[in-house]
């Protein structure tokens, strides 16, 4: 009898340990990763991209990059469906790809973090700047969105009432608005970051 | 950054320098990033109110030593 009444209480311990273990590890994880990304926000940035013009030419590499995506749209607007344009479409999207990845980190080590790394390891100016950011961007986003609309309004051949366009543009249109939504506010930061100030420890 | 009817004086700088503090030292005691004290000092950024209330404890002054709606007279004036 006592078992019994004994053996609920032990599982229920159990699982709470189990649980409790798990916390403690994801905790730890989340720490790690922290330690990483407030190592790189506090890096020395490279020479090149240290002062304003350098961060706005970073800036303008990375709108190139998310450029390419759209050419993809282009490409299948006028040659799909076609080989051409699937490895034409693959191999813009897979270089915005890769060019991003490349990018990414300089971003966040010339915004020191406004740009990538997570709320909780920013201040609260850096926030506001985000957020500054974050702002912006939805208005350029809207102004992309209405300038593409009346573009489509315009270019899509209408026989009767009836557009044909290949499928494809939709699906890289797509893929080419979600890129622009992810990082336009990471260039608005970056090309909004005033220059650092002097270490008044030198 | 604050336009000049937002701007908010401080004498952050002039505090640190008197109590021999670094900006990076500030900066961890305050939890921001060091970069930000330039902005504060250099006029750029105004602090929430909580951080501005915790900048005059750090210093051990009341608040309006350290911040103000008017410019500071410098050291040394009369008026």
């Amino acid at each position: 009898m006592k078992g019994t009444t004994m053996e609920p209480t032990s599982r229920k311990q159990k699982a709470e340990a189990l649980r409790e273990e798990s916390r403690r590890r994801a905790a730890e994880r989340q720490q790690r990763r922290d330690e990483i990304i407030r190592a790189t926000i506090d890096q020395e940035v490279a020479p090149r991209w240290a002062s304003r013009a350098g961060r706005r030419r970073l800036v303008g590499l990375a709108a190139g990059l998310l450029a390419l995506p759209w050419a993809a749209v282009v490409v299948c607007w006028y040659l799909a469906p076609s080989d051409t344009a699937m490895w034409a479409t693959f191999a813009l999207c897979l270089a915005a790809a890769l060019g991003f990845t490349l990018i990414a980190n300089p971003l966040m080590k010339v915004t020191r973090g406004v740009a990538g790394a997570p709320d909780r390891l920013l201040d609260e100016r850096q926030i506001t700047e985000r957020l500054r950011a974050q702002a912006l961007a939805h208005r350029a986003t809207l102004a992309l969105l209405v300038a593409a609309s009346i573009l489509v309004s315009t270019a899509v051949p209408d026989e009767g009432n009836v557009a044909t366009l290949p499928s494809a543009v939709f699906a890289v249109f797509a893929i080419a608005l979600l890129a622009t939504v992810a990082a336009l506010p990471m260039l608005i930061a970056a090309w909004r970051m005033p220059d650092p100030l002097p270490d008044d420890e030198d | 950054m604050p336009t000049d009817k937002e701007h908010v004086h401080n004498r952050i700088a002039v505090l640190r320098a008197e109590r021999g503090v670094s900006r990076r030292d500030l900066a961890t005691a305050l939890g921001v990033h060091y970069q930000t004290i330039g902005y504060l000092e250099r006029g750029e950024y105004s602090p929430s109110l909580h951080l501005a209330l915790r900048i005059a404890a750090y210093f051990e002054v009341p608040v309006e030593v350290v911040f103000s709606l008017t410019p500071f007279p410098r050291l040394g004036s009369t008026t």
